[in-house]
């Protein structure tokens, strides 16, 4: 009986591990969908609520949100693409006259100013040629991004195929979701199913207010931050805005990066420097309806990270992951901080460990 | 399967009746509308307990509801001798009293025979009410309802052995 048992539990373990690996290359689309029905739930289950059908209520959402961003696309993306030419024809432009014309730009021209007067009372510091060096490295970096995009044509075609997976998987947990949870709860022995029901119900309401506040602050922050740019006259304004409401998912530092996109635009563009006081303002006036009006409806509760684990870890996703993981690792570690917390203080709710 | 999906939604929309009306039975859900019983449902989980099998353990956290679908329960209070033990037939509940009142159990439920359980986490049950306010309102009025009759009867039961 007892070898059988174990016979059982290593083919089990074989299978489970097959499965791992096979279908390992899907995960990444998987976790997409996830955070994707996280979203979307809600709303298809306040149309069930109200006699829709779940199915009929999944294909409402979804041809709403298709009608949502095919009206972004024609409203916004001419503006987008308008910007994004401004910017590549800002940088071919420095780049015309060979590669120091960065130096055309008001900003480092006024810097550039100030490095020749200090190298003309100190003349052993030799700043200019540093600074020459300096525009140089950025000018090249700045000619790269195009070729970096024609190189990487394999992850921007990678990207596209996440878009047409997501909603598909999507579709199937949005449809399904109670029935997979009722099926994994039905294998649960009795002797741990009072607390797996809690565990899983705790979590599932921990990750999921946190990534729909995620998404809700991304749009939020994002609009409020274009509108604010673009009434301050602020060049590339809606690119700026989405960015800043990207940054805005870490904590403390993100609204920082947020102001830093635009008053580097300001910056660089060779507006007057009282509008960089202006948009400090502006972005500032953007924090505090976040904070003060989007923040509590939308999350509800704050996020109990101290700020120098934020820091930390903003630098150690930046270290390992580059942008991107400067970007989600502290959403990602808050998820996995508080699945732990929920974790322990209900094994030991019910004398596990 | 889809096909018999329709013949299911063809024949309730015939006869009224729907394949959740198993939950009619239990007096806390008996004037639930169809939609409001398929709602409920999806919080529903079905446990089946042996002869004798703990169902909950005394100190445990009280985080699930439990509506009695076949068999029978037994409640041991093992902190007071004097008080007698509770047996809870089909289709009455235990723990939505309980729910408000206290954090933990305050003793141990056993399964006097086979007995089939419908479970619901209180925070689902939590949710629902808050989710659907109306239904919500029936669902405590009828628990309730059912709480203050059995209060009568056991005052009667006092007044007679006086």
């Amino acid at each position: 009986m007892k070898t059988t048992r174990w016979i059982f539990y290593l083919l089990f373990l074989a299978i489970l591990i097959a499965g791992f690996l096979f279908y390992s290359w899907i995960f990444k689309y998987l976790v997409l969908a996830v955070i994707f029905t996280y979203i979307l739930n809600p709303w298809v289950s306040w149309l069930e609520r109200h006699h829709l059908p779940r199915l009929l209520g999944i294909v409402f959402v979804y041809v709403g949100i298709g009608l949502v961003i095919a009206w972004g696309l024609i409203r916004f993306l001419p503006v987008l693409i308008e910007q994004s030419q401004n910017l590549l024809e800002f940088i071919k432009s420095s780049s015309v006259q060979g590669e120091i014309s960065l130096l055309q730009v008001p900003l480092f021209q006024s810097i550039l100013q100030q490095v020749d007067y200090l190298d003309s009372q100190v003349p052993i510091l030799m700043l200019h040629d540093r600074f020459i060096n300096f525009i140089t490295g950025l000018n090249k970096t700045m000619m790269d991004i195009p070729n970096l995009l024609m190189k990487n044509y394999q992850t921007i075609v990678g990207a596209v195929s996440v878009i047409a997976a997501v909603p598909l998987i999507g579709f199937f947990l949005l449809k399904d979701n109670i029935k997979f949870r009722k099926d994994f709860l039905k294998i649960i022995p009795n002797r741990y199913f009072e607390i797996v029901i809690i565990i899983l119900h705790k979590i599932d309401d921990v990750v999921g207010r946190y990534l729909r506040a995620m998404f809700y602050e991304i749009i939020i922050v994002g609009a409020l931050s274009s509108i604010v740019l673009t009434f301050l006259g602020v060049d590339y304004a809606i690119l700026i805005g989405f960015l800043a409401g990207l940054a805005n998912v870490i904590p403390y530092f993100g609204p920082i990066m947020g102001a830093l996109f635009a008053v580097t635009s300001v910056l660089l563009t060779g507006h007057p420097h009282i509008m960089i006081l202006y948009v400090i303002i502006g972005m500032y006036l953007v924090q505090v309806v976040d904070n003060n009006l989007v923040y509590p409806v939308v999350v509800g509760t704050s996020i109990e990270m101290h700020p120098l684990l934020v820091l930390l870890t903003v630098i150690a996703g930046g270290w390992v992951w580059g942008l991107m993981g400067m970007l989600f690792s502290v959403p990602i570690v808050y998820l996995i901080y508080s699945v732990t917390r929920v974790m322990y203080i209900n094994l030991k709710e019910f004398k596990m460990i | 399967m889809p096909w018999n999906r329709f013949k299911l939604w063809f024949t309730s929309k015939l006869t009224g009746r729907s394949k959740y009306d198993y939950l009619r039975k239990f007096p806390i859900l008996n004037d639930f509308t169809n939609h409001e019983l398929f709602l409920f449902n999806q919080i529903v989980q079905e446990r089946r307990f042996k002869e004798g099998e703990l169902i909950y353990q005394e100190e445990f956290p009280l985080a699930v509801i439990y509506l009695i679908s076949e068999g029978a329960i037994e409640l041991k209070d093992n902190t007071d001798d004097q008080e007698p033990t509770v047996i809870l037939d089909k289709n009455q509940f235990l723990g939505i009293v309980d729910m408000y009142t206290e954090i933990r159990r305050k003793g141990d439920a056993i399964a006097l025979k086979n007995t089939k359980l419908l479970a619901i986490s209180h925070l689902d049950f939590d949710a629902f009410v808050r989710l659907n306010p109306h239904t919500g309102a029936k669902l405590l009025k009828n628990a309730c309802r059912i709480l203050s009759r059995r209060i009568i009867e056991l005052q009667n039961i006092r007044l007679d052995r006086q």
